[in-house]
């Protein structure tokens, strides 16, 4: 039987192709390609290009045992690089203010410097 | 099923365990998509790396919304095309000597698999734009629902399923002038 498709369901059988469409998509498909044979014809092909396009790529081995070794060591040696970089940058900030406020090139805020002078004053 | 965000969770504070659960569960995952962008072991491995790498440094900003395969099929992908290109500016000489090593490598059954018919699909789907390509292999070899594809590629599910659609029929085309089609 000749069926007017929508669009809609045209553009789903892609995915019932691939078996990824919810429940409800997959009986509404299947609905529709009981009595369509234009769409049958369409999920045909989809299926046959579904096989060329796996066989175009080369079989994937598994994982290897030595990838996740090189891997977890990698994380790790970013890990203890990452704390001891941040190790460093907190000593070389603290130790630069240090000497730029010996020399006076940094002033503190006015109101934590009034408020020195005034400990100061009271202390006589 | 595996409580995937949990195991995030755990990585985001450096939990070694959790990271080993999440690389076993993912990285055959990785390396197949890698395959589809890359098609070869050698720099697919090299992706999967990189990949679970970045999943251990920003665990801390994965966003609950999203899938945790959605999250990291994303970075795989940046990671692939990041591989292709830098493929692309290997001199020939340094690119033909990694190809004969991931053959070096390979079983019989992966010879057997690179036959003519192989060779004549992948230079039809060369001949589609990268967005095609790209959704033909998302969908097709990877398995992906188009949703998944949407999150992975940041574009409407609308956009996903008309892009596999006309991707299907040029496809198919370039297919049946090569006699691979019926």
């Amino acid at each position: 039987m000749r069926l007017r498709c929508s669009q809609e369901l045209r553009e789903l059988l892609p995915w019932y192709a691939n078996n990824t469409l919810t429940e409800e998509e997959r009986a509404k498909v299947e609905a529709h390609l009981a009595r369509c044979e234009r769409c049958q014809q369409e999920l045909r092909e989809l299926r046959q290009i579904k096989e060329l396009v796996v066989l175009s790529v080369k079989s994937v081995p598994e994982p290897s045992e030595e990838l996740f070794s090189r891997t977890v060591e990698r994380t790790r040696s970013q890990g203890r690089h990452t704390i001891a970089q941040l190790s460093w940058q907190i000593f070389a900030l603290g130790f630069s203010l240090g000497v730029l406020y010996e020399r006076g090139r940094v002033r503190l805020e006015p109101e934590i410097e009034a408020f020195g002078w005034e400990l100061k004053r009271r202390k006589g | 099923m595996h409580d995937e965000i949990a195991w995030v969770r755990q990585v985001a504070q450096g939990d070694e365990r959790a990271f080993e659960r999440l690389f076993r569960c993912y990285a055959p995952r990785i390396l197949r998509f890698a395959m589809s962008y890359l098609n070869d072991p050698a720099h697919a491995e090299e992706v999967v790396q990189e990949t679970m790498i970045a999943v251990w440094k920003s665990a801390k900003e994965y966003k609950e919304q999203s899938q945790v395969s959605t999250w990291i099929l994303g970075i795989a992908r940046n990671k692939a095309l990041d591989c292709a290109r830098a493929r692309q500016r290997e001199p020939e000489f340094l690119r033909e000597k990694l190809d004969r090593r991931a053959s070096a490598r390979a079983t019989p059954e992966q010879i057997a698999q690179r036959d003519s018919q192989a060779e004549r699909v992948r230079s039809a789907l060369e001949k589609l734009s990268p967005e095609h390509r790209e959704v033909m292999m998302l969908a097709f070899y990877n398995e992906l629902s188009y949703s998944e594809i949407a999150q992975i590629l940041n574009c409407p599910e609308g956009t996903v399923k008309s892009r596999v659609y006309y991707a299907k029929e040029q496809l198919k085309k370039l297919l049946s002038e090569g006699g691979e089609m019926l």
